[in-house]
């Protein structure tokens, strides 16, 4: 039984880890290192990184108790804190970082656990850029920032000489023709520890983020800008036409506070807030393109909104008292105007009167812009100029203009027919007249003759 | 004298035999698209209507009755709309006016008349002349109802009231949207 036991528990007693190194660049396939690794070359003040992965092909686990990486210009990153036990199957990756200080042949060792590998690599001379005191490695980005587009940005750079011999720059190239060099392609030759500086501008006429290369020599580097529009001047609603009554037409503009650097949409609406209890069911109170609500382009050097060919919008003032407020919207911005447009007498744009054989006609065609019309009264006239006895006649109208009100669409507005039959010579009348009551005061007709 | 009037008095009905609102007709006008629109309201505070037909070529309205064109019909117009329907020639057409506002008389595209109250002048008449100076250059200037206007500019149509001493020139809206 004992033997037996032992027997099944001899699999797991004699698994056993094993940990290669695998050169493991970002995104391609790992390769297995043997004992001498050589990077890639990097120039004076640059660097170049190298990523490796330790994994354990074994079928046990295996404590990493070892890890270096010592020579001088290599350093390494990413490596986990010992002991660290890798898992059968698992791996570690770490990244090792080569930047020489001068020119010339390097080596270092790489160990892991008991394995010591040795890592060459060769520093190129070549001219360090710096920018804000800081050395730029190739891939590095520099940005630039945020600006109005057609404006300037301006970064400096420099290019000193860290080593120990005379060292030239023999190219220098800015890829995009938004960042270039304002005084000229920079290619010095430095003595050792000299330096020079020089300046990229950054420029864009058209808004948009920017990413282009500063090629110095064999090495990149990254210039990023951003260029965004300017914003849109205030827009301002200006009522054109000052007081307006009830029936006209009025003019409302839209113009910026300055020429427009940008363009742009916006909205213009017309709202009414009644006077009173009356509803705001008056479809005459809108803009003459047929609606409340017109949309407009701003253009780039404009001052002034267009509609089309015009500089303002015709609307309608309608015929109901209260307040029309319009308001603006572009850009970000909201600005707001108002006209009151008063209460008035019922004001009358047309009057006529008919006599047939039996009946006198009455039409009466305009608004009473309170919606309160309270009475209307009919003086008729004989032949001799003097009115009838009992003289003014009073017509009970009230209630069917409350209706007519509440019914309508037109605001206001009021088409109004009475027949009033006669018996006897109808003849001898010759004219009436008509009076109109409402909250403002009255309105009389001219005598309207027949 | 002072018996007769007395008399007269009498008879009449001391409150209107009927009396109805409703809502004050303009004219009718052909809008940009071509349809045949009557417009209420007053002036300086129109309101379009909704479309009676649409392809007219024409339209004059008296301030009683009127007539519309279109391609190969003539349209008999009252206050209500559109009343009668009546073959005609292909083509726009004149319009003539009783001085009632009854119809009048009708010329067609290809000198043809019909006759209504009146007989087709040999001539047509003058287009009317505004006294005002409209902001664009106008097309055509039609009748688009009693004492109105309609001119037709490129951008806008006018509504214009001739009074016995003035012309007075509004912005005619878009139908509602």
């Amino acid at each position: 039984m004992r033997v037996a036991l032992l027997i099944a528990l001899a699999p797991a007693l004699f698994a056993a880890g094993r940990l290669e190194l695998f050169h493991a660049p970002s995104g391609g396939a790992e390769t297995p290192v043997a004992g001498i690794i050589d990077l890639a070359s990097a120039p004076v003040s640059d660097s170049v990184s190298v990523r490796f992965r330790i994994r354990n092909v074994g079928d046990g686990p295996v404590t990493l108790t070892t890890f270096h990486v010592k020579g001088v210009g290599f350093s390494s990153m990413g490596a986990p804190s010992l002991p660290h036990i890798v898992a059968a199957g698992t791996n570690v990756d770490f990244t090792v970082r080569f930047s020489p200080p001068d020119y010339g042949s390097y080596s270092a060792l790489l160990t892991v656990n008991s394995t010591t590998y040795v890592v060459r690599a060769l520093g190129e001379a070549a001219v360090a850029v710096f920018h804000d005191g800081r050395v730029l490695a190739a891939g590095d980005t520099v940005d630039f920032g945020r600006m109005e587009r057609g404006s300037t940005l301006k970064k400096t750079f420099e290019f000193r000489n860290t080593t120990a011999q005379p060292l030239g720059v023999g190219r220098s190239t800015l890829t995009g023709p938004q960042f270039f060099f304002p005084a000229g392609t920079p290619t010095p030759y430095l003595q050792p520890g000299d330096a020079v500086g020089f300046e990229v501008e950054f420029r864009a006429t058209t808004s948009g983020v920017y990413k282009e290369r500063l090629i110095i020599d064999r090495r990149e580097f990254w210039l990023t800008a951003t260029a965004f529009d300017p914003p849109l001047p205030r827009p301002t609603v200006v009522i054109e036409s000052g007081a307006i009554r009830s029936g006209e037409q009025g003019r409302v503009s839209v113009r910026l506070a300055q020429r427009a650097g940008v363009k742009a949409k916006g909205t213009i609406r017309l709202e009414f807030q009644p006077s009173g209890e009356a509803k705001d069911n008056d479809t005459a109170m809108r803009f003459t393109t047929g609606a409340r609500s017109v949309d407009f382009d701003i253009a780039e050097g404009d001052t002034v909104v267009r509609f089309g060919s015009q500089e303002a919008l015709t609307f309608q003032a309608g015929t109901t008292t209260g307040t029309i407020v319009f308001t603006v919207e572009a850009g970000g911005f909201t600005d707001r105007a108002s006209v009151v447009v008063a209460p008035e007498a019922v004001r009358l744009e047309k009057s006529s009167a008919t006599r047939t054989t039996s009946s006198i006609d009455v039409r009466l065609t305009g608004f009473d812009n309170t919606r309160t019309l309270s009475g209307m009264s009919f003086t008729f006239y004989a032949a001799n100029g003097q009115p009838l006895a009992g003289m003014p006649m009073r017509v009970p109208v009230v209630n069917a203009f409350s209706r007519w009100w509440t019914e309508s669409k037109l605001g206001g507005v009021f088409g109004f027919h009475a027949s009033f039959p006669v018996t006897g010579d109808i003849s001898q009348i010759r004219a009436v007249e008509v009076e109109i009551e409402n909250s403002s005061g009255n309105t009389r007709t001219e005598r309207l003759t027949f | 004298m002072s018996r007769s009037i007395r008399f007269c008095t009498a008879l009449l009905l001391a409150a209107a035999g009927f009396a109805q609102i409703s809502m004050p007709l303009i004219g009718y006008y052909r809008d940009r698209s071509g349809a045949l629109r009557p417009v209420h309201g007053v002036a300086g505070a129109f309101s379009p209507g909704d479309v009676l037909q649409t392809d007219v070529l024409s339209v004059a309205w008296s301030g009683s009755e009127g007539f519309a064109k279109t391609g190969g019909e003539l349209l008999l117009l009252d206050e209500s709309g559109i009343s009668r329907r009546l073959g005609a020639p292909s083509g726009p057409a004149s319009f003539g006016f009783l001085s009632n506002g009854k119809a009048g008389w009708v010329r067609f595209a290809d000198g043809s008349c019909r006759n209504f109250g009146a007989d087709c002048p040999s001539d047509l008449p003058s287009p009317p002349v505004l006294r005002l100076r409209l902001p664009e250059p106008v097309e055509g200037i039609e009748q688009l109802g009693e004492g109105w206007f309609l001119a037709r500019g490129k951008e806008v149509i006018y509504a214009v009231r001739s009074r016995p001493d003035v012309d007075e020139a509004f912005e005619l809206p878009e139908a509602g949207q």
